[in-house]
């Protein structure tokens, strides 16, 4: 089952219960007022309207697991909608509106230094995260708008679907998260302390900014569907049954990379603002590692390449490029090295840590100093 | 390449005061350089190039203390990385945390150098 194969990811992303969450909100469904298109949600071999009924009458869990959410287990009644339009001033709270957060600086005791800049409400919450996404989308149309292609340019100005400033729960993983499912984007991020939102809303801003895309390929003879989804250089897929709602085989590539780049976007954007944000940033990962090797890759292979990638879904570039100063299959191999730097074992870590340094190594040496 | 991180450090005008502060920053510089793949006898090129940019994120009057404290820098973001990825850490990783942030305060690096949001979370609920 998805829900238990599905890798979290990110800024800390749950998996299967936000599933729950956000079909709540969907049960009042607004889909009928989206005014924005989908963007690029492909169907193959029938209409997108056949697609769309067999999801409906059967119940589709949203919240695919674009950026680390994994489909939950349980199937949801209803077709995933409620999305609402960033930078409107009505948007949903996580919780009740106007309630307050309950983690509140005297109750963080570690260390010596306490002082969180907690914000008193959600609204407050809602209001930064709001504003730093709006903030995140000007900047990266200015830095990277040449690299999307006009369609995606309109999309990334219009925002994301739905933007929430959410309660924080100190024990959960979760910092930020972003999920793209049905052509609609959402992103959440946890109402800690104005710096790890601002932090938070523009990684998921750029995940939200670079290429997004589904693909549906229905497979009636086996009675469902399989999904191909895209968002940056992150890869996954998964076979989704009509009959019973669960979804099988699941399987996805490229979640390091893609998290290695979008960090280093991040905090790049960040020190364009103030240096000192984006260096106390890049010192402050979780996976410093892997950033640090997507930087390497970037200055060996250019930095047009790995945008266009990124923002422009050109991988097929970034893989030839790599490829040819790494060798057959390279890419594929960085890749997997990326991925297993997210792992929790150190040993593995330190495995893949090694690997990729060589086959960056061997790529500097072969010339590729862009 | 421990040389190579040594020298750099020189060059900004830090050094060991004592044989004793030399060995723990050969230690901490050993545990880096393996947490990066890098390979203590590696001499090329794209390698100098990676420490060196490394380095460079690293302010020069923290360096000392840095490679000092790299082993207490190491567990904490071991620890932050369980965090993320279970969703919640055990007690007693939690109490190991609380002692390891106590202990970078003590060495005045304080939480520059470490996963901040996860720790954060990690701690948030400890008493």
């Amino acid at each position: 089952m998805m829900g238990e194969t599905g890798g979290d990811y990110d800024d800390g992303i749950g998996i299967g219960a936000e599933d729950g969450e956000v079909s709540e909100t969907a049960a009042s469904s607004e889909a009928d007022n989206i005014e924005a298109p989908a963007p690029e949600t492909l169907t193959a071999g029938t209409s997108a309207e056949g697609v769309s009924s067999g999801v409906s009458a059967e119940g589709m869990a949203p919240g695919g697991p674009t950026e680390g959410i994994a489909l939950g287990t349980a199937a949801v009644s209803g077709r995933a909608g409620g999305f609402e339009t960033a930078g409107r001033s009505d948007m949903e709270f996580s919780s009740s509106r106007g309630s307050e957060i309950s983690v509140n600086s005297y109750e963080t005791n570690h260390g010596m230094n306490q002082i969180l800049e907690t914000p008193d409400t959600l609204e407050q919450a809602q209001r930064s995260v709001e504003s730093y996404h709006q903030q995140s989308i000007a900047q990266i149309l200015a830095m990277n708008g040449q690299y999307m292609s006009e369609a995606d340019r309109e999309r990334v100005a219009r925002g994301a679907d739905r933007v929430r400033a959410i309660e924080h729960n100190p024990c959960s993983r979760k910092g930020g998260s972003y999920s793209f499912w049905e052509g609609k984007s959402s992103i959440e991020v946890s109402a800690i302390d104005q710096q790890q939102m601002e932090r938070s809303t523009k990684h998921e801003t750029n995940h939200f900014a670079s290429k997004n895309r589904e693909i549906i390929v229905p497979q009636p003879e086996k009675g469902g569907y399989t999904v191909h989804h895209t968002v940056g250089t992150r890869q996954s897929s998964w076979f989704h049954s009509t009959r019973t709602g669960e979804n099988f085989d699941y399987s996805e590539k490229g979640r390091g990379l893609n998290e290695g780049i979008t960090t280093m976007y991040t905090n790049q954007q960040l020190a364009e603002i103030d240096p000192e944000k984006g260096e106390t940033a890049r010192q402050q990962g979780i996976y410093p590692h892997a950033t640090e090797i997507c930087a390497q890759l970037e200055s060996i292979v250019g930095q047009d390449t790995v945008k266009e990638a990124y923002y422009g879904g050109n991988i097929q570039e970034l893989e030839a490029k790599v490829n040819s100063l790494a060798g057959e299959k390279g890419y594929e191999s960085l890749r997997e090295c990326l991925d297993r730097t997210l792992s929790k074992d150190q040993n593995e870590r330190v495995e893949a840590m090694k690997e990729a340094q060589t086959i960056l190594a061997k790529m500097y040496e072969e010339g590729g100093r862009a | 390449m421990i040389e190579f991180v040594l020298d750099y450090m020189e060059q900004k005008g830090y050094w060991a005061d004592a044989a004793a502060e030399q060995e723990r920053l050969e230690q901490g510089i050993r545990l880096w350089l393996s947490e990066n793949g890098i390979s203590e006898t590696a001499t090329g090129e794209y390698y100098k190039k990676y420490v060196k940019d490394y380095l460079e994120m690293i302010a020069p009057q923290d360096l000392k203390s840095y490679f000092c404290c790299y082993p207490v820098i190491s567990e904490i973001h071991q620890i932050a990385i369980e965090q993320k990825t279970d969703g919640s850490i055990t007690e007693e990783r939690r109490r190991r945390l609380y002692g390891l942030m106590k202990e970078l305060h003590q060495s005045g690096l304080g939480e520059k150098y470490v996963p901040i949001q996860e720790v954060k979370a990690a701690l948030g609920g400890f008493s």
